[in-house]
């Protein structure tokens, strides 16, 4: 990997259990940082750190779910395997839905914990990958002015020059002029590169495409 | 001359005195005595007297008439030695007429009747008593062989109940059971009372048996049947606590399995991990140990079984129930808070009834909690000792409490306040208080939500059981 090594956090209200865990992941050659609860974990949120985080649902004060929720809200996507003495239906459906890795019941076999680790981890790893070039991307579309950002949205639509020129009330003229500046700040050769690179960087999301 | 006149006089005057006594003392009998024995003792000494006088003066020659005074005396005397005889016949025929009627009215009653003399050990019973105890019509009882006739179970509480009986109260009341050769086993309630001589020493005890059998078997078959109807309550408290145990059971599982692989994996490295594989094996052995005792404590739960009361530590039965409902109350958001008295004195109970009914009302807190916001979710369990000699346990919660008309009716079998309850608990939780000699109700809190108050009496040593 290039960056720093990725960090399994454990939290769980069970110190026996925790203690068991983090041996098994010790063995498994596994980075990891213990809490005892939801709310120490959230004291000191990993901030940027690849890895994933391994929570039981039910603990006194603040549960798993819970946890999730205030990891959603901050915009900390480490990715959750949730771990539970005793799992329903409802519960597991909820965390999933709310973007849980995975979703297991306690006692859990070593291969089935490294497997949904792994997945974590590389999900963790490639999501990570898609912010880092998104983030790449977006740097590249800061050097545009904002008639030429203005310009990208409407060319994302799928108008033609014409129309854009239509739109902002200026000549065909003027908008080809932009679209080479804007071309050649953005380093693409073709119209299907530009969409492409636009979509990678999740700038231009919230248009929609359609119409 | 004159001495022996003078000696005549007063020997008359003691005759009368003493005559004057005895008629002064008794009643018609004693009166008849003195009348006939200080009569004719007086005839006697006058008679003898004017007996001497004439034959001083030679009116008679000598010893003719010695015996007519003597004659009246004896024939006196002779009267009433043979009325003490007849009367005491009579006595003896009007005692055996009264025993039989005792004898009677003891047998129409099926009771036994017992005396025991203390000096000499030795127990006289009728045959109905004998024949409950087991013992022949002939043989001779002493304590010790009436002891050994009994259960074995109930000789030390019999025992006890006998010593209390002759070292202070001198009333003797006690249940037990007798184990006869007929293999049959008998109930048998006896009550007696003590007797004691001038300084206060315990001679004799006397009192009745009876059988009590088929009461018992009464008693015992009302007694199954609530532990029936409680078994089914706790088997349907457990169904509700389910997913608190299995997460509960689950907790040590899952660090034994974890720890057991990780071993695995430590004794596959080169070299192996042996400190960290010790450290492992030992930490198994303590989740084993912690699974067992949650399994432990659920079985007790869910076994039947009926109410046996010992020496119970309350603190102890309340920490049996917050790990039972701790799950529970996490899933619920519920804080509990247990201010347990550190010198709470032991009661007499059954920890598992106990528990179920400890059980109910933290679990009935904990739902009437359900409406409330998780910060105001607030359960209180306080257990102290009473000035009465009775400790209590307290269960508060900070629901909507509950309204004062259904507050009288909240112990009757088949009432209550849930939307889906079967009005079971409570019911069952009263019986079992009762059952203990303790009382249980319930309150609105001023401050809002119920509390419900349990009594149970402090145990003693000398109570009977």
């Amino acid at each position: 990997m290039n960056a720093a090594k990725p960090i399994v956090f454990v939290v769980d209200d069970d110190a026996s259990f925790l203690t068991a865990v983090t041996r098994l992941l010790r063995a498994g050659g596994y980075t990891f940082e213990t809490f005892t609860s939801a709310t120490e974990f959230l004291k000191t949120p990993p901030a940027d750190q690849p890895g994933c985080l391994i929570v039981d649902l039910h603990m006194p004060g603040l549960s798993g779910l819970e946890l999730q929720e205030a990891l959603v809200k901050s915009g900390n996507s480490l990715p959750i395997i949730f771990l539970t003495g005793h799992g329903d239906i409802p519960t597991s459906v909820h965390a999933i839905r709310q973007g849980a890795e995975d979703f297991l019941t306690k006692p859990v076999r070593k291969e089935q914990l490294f497997t949904a680790v792994e997945r974590a981890l590389a999900r963790d790893g490639r999501e990570r990958e898609v912010r880092e070039r998104a983030r790449g991307l977006r740097a590249r579309f800061d050097v545009l002015t904002p008639r030429e950002r203005e310009v990208v949205r409407h060319l994302l639509r799928g108008q033609l020059n014409k129309q854009v020129a239509a739109d902002l009330g200026t000549s065909e003229r003027t908008i080809k002029a932009h679209r080479a500046n804007l071309m050649a700040k953005l380093q693409v050769q073709s119209l299907a590169e530009l969409v492409r690179l636009a979509q990678e960087s999740g700038l231009f999301a919230d248009p929609p495409l359609s119409s | 001359m004159w001495l022996a006149q003078l000696s005549v006089l007063l020997l008359l005057a003691f005759v009368a005195d003493a005559a004057l006594t005895l008629w002064r003392r008794g009643g018609a009998t004693e009166r008849r005595r003195a009348r006939v024995m200080g009569g004719s003792l007086t005839v006697f000494i006058l008679g003898a007297g004017c007996f001497v006088a004439l034959v001083n003066e030679q009116v008679i020659a000598v010893p003719y008439l010695v015996s007519l005074p003597f004659l009246i005396v004896l024939a006196a005397m002779g009267y009433e030695l043979s009325y003490d005889v007849l009367r005491a016949a009579e006595l003896a025929r009007e005692l055996r007429a009264s025993e039989q009627r005792m004898e009677l009215a003891a047998s129409a009653a099926q009771l036994g009747l017992w005396a025991w003399d203390m000096a000499r050990d030795e127990i006289w019973a009728t045959d109905k008593a004998r024949e409950l105890l087991g013992f022949t019509q002939s043989e001779r009882l002493d304590f010790n062989r009436f002891l050994n006739s009994l259960h074995p179970a109930d000789r030390d509480s019999v025992s006890r109940a006998v010593a209390k009986a002759i070292n202070g109260e001198g009333e003797f009341e006690s249940e037990y059971r007798v184990a006869r050769q007929d293999d049959q086993t008998l109930w048998i309630a006896a009550r007696g009372r003590v007797e004691f001589d001038a300084s206060s020493k315990a001679v004799r005890m006397h009192g009745v048996s009876i059988d009590v059998t088929a009461r018992k078997q009464t008693e015992a078959e009302v007694q199954r049947q609530s532990a029936e109807l409680a078994h089914v309550a706790r088997v349907s408290t457990m169904g509700e606590l389910a997913a608190s145990v299995a997460h509960e059971l689950n907790q040590p599982l899952g660090a034994i399995l974890s720890n057991a692989e990780a071993a695995e994996m430590f004794m596959n490295q080169n070299p192996p991990a042996l400190q960290d594989v010790r450290e492992i094996l030992s930490d198994i052995r303590k989740d084993d140990e912690r699974a067992g005792e949650v399994i432990r404590r659920m079985r007790a739960l869910l076994r039947k079984r009926e109410i046996e009361l010992q020496p119970l530590d309350l603190n102890s039965v309340m920490e049996d129930v917050f790990r039972l409902v701790g799950g529970d109350a996490a899933l619920r958001k519920t804080a509990i808070s247990a201010e347990l008295s550190p010198r709470l004195p032991a009661v007499r109970g059954d920890r598992v009834h106990l528990q179920q009914v400890l059980l109910n009302l933290t679990m009935n807190a904990l739902e009437a909690m359900a409406r409330q916001p998780p910060e105001k979710r607030r359960l209180t369990v306080r257990t102290s000792l009473n000035g009465n000699g009775t400790v209590e346990i307290t269960v508060t919660d900070s629901g909507d409490g509950i309204e004062p008309a259904k507050l009288a009716r909240l112990f009757e079998p088949f009432f209550t306040t849930k939307p889906n309850g079967m009005g079971m608990g409570l019911s069952i939780a009263r019986r079992i208080v009762e059952a203990h000699r303790g009382h249980i109700s319930a309150e609105n809190n001023a401050s809002g939500g119920a509390t419900f108050r349990v009594t149970l009496p402090v145990t003693t040593e000398e109570s009977k059981p």
